[in-house]
């Protein structure tokens, strides 16, 4: 069965496409806070600034909230996360991860490879002090001392500015670009399309009822609907990926960044 | 039958030869891995002893009575650029340490000094370095580790032999980490 053969290999190669531009699955967030110290509004506010951040200075930032170390250095704590989650381009090392202990009133911000000249150990403190204070103002202020980290993060190592649009995050549909979710209905489409042929040629064959002539042109009919189907693919999927793939990426940080122990912490 | 066995030692002893280059090649590369991160060691040492002098400055303007605390820095100092090997520099830089907890612990007497924004960069910038030093610590001796465990593992342990690699010590860590819980995810 050629046709049969042919949507396979279309839903074969959508599945690559779709798998490729996500792929994200596993990759860090820009915000680690599994205790919901911060509200979903609060968390969306900080994503579009760090994703600024990502866009005008190159830097990758992760924020992590926590209730506590457990009794954990909060520096052997610190590297081991950036060893796992290894935030920051691969090669350039602009990585930042800024972790917050809600619990022991600690703060650090580990410093990436790449940024050490950007930020060094007296500047790191400097941003680490300005989270500390609005901390001891108010203690249930993470937003505001979040924010204060990222603004001076971003004076810091400003290199350029450019505009990005980003729209907030609800639910795995809604995280999908246009061009991955019209590969998921076309995907679908061709899928309920496989199983009507299958049955259709099953049934004229079974029951005899159809001419040769009549299956030829069946066939001939859904070879052209394939082809249609298979141009909206690929037509949709160059036209958004293009466009979306940038700021659909940017719900992760870019990973592969080394870091060597550089930054500072503090309490408050 | 003849050609059989004929090939079958030859084939032995071509997958030995095999083997043995391949183990000779794992090696070296872990060798090569314990001296680049020989080096990162070496390099957070020198970079927190080029800070001190420039900090023992900055503290000789504010504490004249501290003079005993900050010639001990100095000394200590100069045990770590004395140094040979790596074991000794950092055994001297752990010295270092204790001679500096001295300082932290008496700045708290000296409020111009802990108001000094040049001193409060500087203690960052070596307390960075600290930090840094533990981690290149850490990663030298994971390094090591791996390099020793396949040195002293038979059947490699021969091959190590052969091409005369031997075991290489571990960097001790200041007695006050060692306590520390193991971080876990």
């Amino acid at each position: 069965m050629l046709i049969i053969k042919r949507s396979i290999t279309l839903i074969a190669f959508l599945t690559i496409l779709l798998f490729s531009s996500i792929g994200l699955a596993g990759s860090p967030s820009y915000i680690q806070d599994e205790s919901n110290i911060l509200t979903s509004e609060q968390k969306d506010m900080i994503e579009k600034q760090l994703i600024q951040l990502r866009n005008e200075a190159n830097c990758d930032m992760q924020v992590v909230l926590l209730d506590s170390l457990h009794g954990n250095d909060i520096h052997e704590y610190s590297i081991k996360l950036a060893e796992k989650n290894k935030i920051g381009q691969e090669g350039t090392d602009r990585g930042l991860i800024l972790l917050i202990v809600a619990d022991e009133h600690m703060a650090r911000l580990e410093v990436g490879r790449g940024l050490e000249g950007d930020i060094p150990d007296a500047t790191a403190g400097d941003i680490i002090d300005d989270v500390s204070n609005a901390l001891s103002k108010d203690s249930s202020n993470y937003i505001g001392a979040i924010q204060a980290a990222i603004d001076k993060v971003s004076k810091t190592c400003k290199t350029g500015i450019s505009e990005t649009k980003n729209k907030p995050v609800t639910s795995f549909w809604s995280e999908l670009s246009w061009a991955e979710r019209i590969i998921i209905i076309i995907m679908a489409v061709i899928m309920i399309y496989i199983i009507y042929i299958g049955s259709w040629f099953a049934y004229a064959k079974i029951s005899g009822k159809y001419t040769k002539k009549e299956i030829l042109q069946k066939k001939k009919q859904l070879d052209f609907i394939l082809d249609i189907l298979q141009l909206i693919a690929e037509i949709g999927f160059m036209i958004f990926s293009k466009k979306d793939s940038s700021s659909k990426n940017h719900h992760h940080p870019r990973t592969g960044g080394k870091f060597d122990g550089g930054g500072a912490n503090g309490k408050w | 039958m003849k050609n059989w066995k004929v090939l079958l030692p030859i084939a032995i002893v071509l997958i030995a030869v095999l083997y043995i280059i391949s183990v000779r090649n794992t090696l070296a590369s872990d060798e090569l891995a314990v001296e680049a991160a020989a080096s990162q060691v070496d390099v957070q040492l020198q970079r927190r002893s080029d800070l001190i002098p420039n900090l023992v400055n900055t503290v000789k303007g504010y504490s004249t009575y501290e003079s005993e605390t900050l010639s001990k820095i100095t000394d200590a100092r100069a045990k770590v650029e004395g140094s040979a090997s790596l074991q000794e520099k950092n055994a001297a830089n752990n010295d270092l340490t204790a001679a500096l907890s001295r300082l932290i612990a008496v700045q708290e007497n000296y409020p111009q000094l802990k108001a000094d924004k040049h001193y409060t960069d500087l203690m960052r910038e070596l307390s960075g370095t600290e930090n840094r030093i533990t981690v290149a610590r850490t990663r030298y001796n994971e390094a090591v580790q791996k390099y020793d465990q396949s040195i002293v593992r038979f059947p490699r342990s021969a091959v190590a032999s052969i091409f005369g690699f031997t075991k290489k010590p571990m960097l001790e860590t200041p007695t006050d980490k060692k306590d520390a819980p193991q971080v876990s995810f």
